[in-house]
C-alpha cells in the first residue's frame, strides 16, 4: 500500500457530562482500586497496575471470563495534573498482530452540575510520524480531515 | 498481514500538505475526479501554476493522474482516508462505551447525601 503516509496520525475525539467533582472522575482514571471497578468490559477481569505520575507506567491485563482470551496493553503517562489533565501513552498489539502506538490525552473541566471530559486518542503508526506530530503537523492533517468530510 | 509503506519520505508528504491551495484541490477530488483543467477553474490561477501543485501531490502519492488522450484526470487517493475514518469510529465507539462505564461507576460510588439529586454537589 502506498501513500499511507497521510493517514498514519489520526486522532478521535470525545466530550462527556458528568455529575461528579473533577477530583472523583480524575480519581477513577488514577486509583487502580477504582479504575478496575469500571474500566472492564462486562464478562471480562481486569488486572490493573498504574503509576499516574509523569514517568510512570500502566500495564491493563484484560482477560475474558469465557475464553480466556487476553489483552495487553501498556503505557507510561507523560503528564499528570491532578485534577484536570492527564496524557498517556498506549501501546499494543492489533488484531494483525502489529504493534499500535497511540496516545491518550483526558482533559477535565469543571462546569455546572459536574464535571466536562474531553478524551483524544490519537494513532501514531510509526515512530518517524509520532515525531512529525510534535512538531506540529498534526493540525494540519487534522485540517486536511476536515477538509475532506473525515 | 505485510504492509509495504511507501518510499515517499515524510517531509515530502508534510510538504504537500502544508499548502491551503493543494488541502483545496484534495478537498475538490473528494468530491469526485477531476480533469486538470476543470479542477483550475474556481482556484483562479494560471496553468502553470496549478500544474505545479498536482505536481507536489503526485509526488506524495496523494492524488493519481489518469491520462485519457488529451484529457488529464487527477483523482484522490481515497483510500489512506478512509482508513483513518474506520479507526476513528471504532475508538469513538469503544470510549463510548468506557464513558457510560464510567457514568454508571461515578453514579454507583456517589457520596450517600449527593444521592437522588439531580447533578452533582459543586
Amino acid at each position: 500500500m502506498s501513500a499511507t503516509d497521510a493517514s498514519s496520525n489520526t486522532t478521535m475525539r470525545l466530550t462527556r457530562r458528568f455529575a461528579a467533582s473533577r477530583e472523583r472522575v480524575y480519581a477513577a482514571f488514577t486509583d487502580p482500586e477504582l479504575g478496575v471497578q469500571w474500566w472492564a468490559p462486562e464478562g471480562h477481569t481486569l488486572e490493573l497496575v498504574l503509576d499516574a505520575r509523569p514517568g510512570g507506567t500502566f500495564r491493563y491485563s484484560l482477560v475474558n471470563d469465557e475464553t480466556g482470551d487476553k489483552f495487553v496493553s501498556e503505557g507510561v503517562y507523560r503528564e499528570a495534573t491532578p485534577p484536570e489533565r492527564l496524557v498517556w501513552t498506549n501501546s499494543f498489539a492489533d488484531g494483525e498482530g502489529k504493534q499500535t502506538d497511540t496516545l491518550v490525552t483526558l482533559e477535565l473541566v469543571e462546569v455546572e452540575g459536574g464535571t466536562e471530559v474531553t478524551v483524544s486518542h490519537e494513532r501514531f503508526r510509526d515512530a518517524a510520524m509520532r515525531d512529525a506530530h510534535a512538531g506540529g503537523w498534526g493540525s494540519s492533517l487534522d485540517r486536511l480531515r476536515q477538509l475532506l468530510g473525515g | 498481514m505485510v504492509r509495504h509503506y511507501s518510499s515517499v519520505p515524510l517531509n515530502t508528504t508534510f510538504a504537500a500538505l502544508a499548502d491551503p491551495t493543494r488541502r483545496a484541490i484534495l478537498g475538490r477530488l473528494a468530491e469526485g475526479a477531476t480533469s486538470v483543467g476543470a479542477l483550475a477553474a474556481p482556484f483562479r490561477m494560471s496553468g502553470p501554476a496549478i500544474t505545479k501543485h498536482l505536481k507536489v501531490l503526485e509526488r506524495a502519492k496523494l492524488v493519481r493522474r489518469e491520462v485519457d488522450g488529451r484529457v488529464h484526470r487527477m483523482h484522490l487517493e481515497a483510500a489512506p482516508m478512509r482508513e483513518a475514518q474506520a479507526w476513528i469510529d471504532r475508538y469513538r465507539k469503544i470510549w463510548e462505551r468506557q464513558f457510560d462505564a464510567l457514568s454508571e461507576f461515578l453514579e454507583r460510588t456517589a457520596p450517600e447525601h449527593a444521592k437522588g439529586k439531580k447533578g452533582a454537589r459543586r
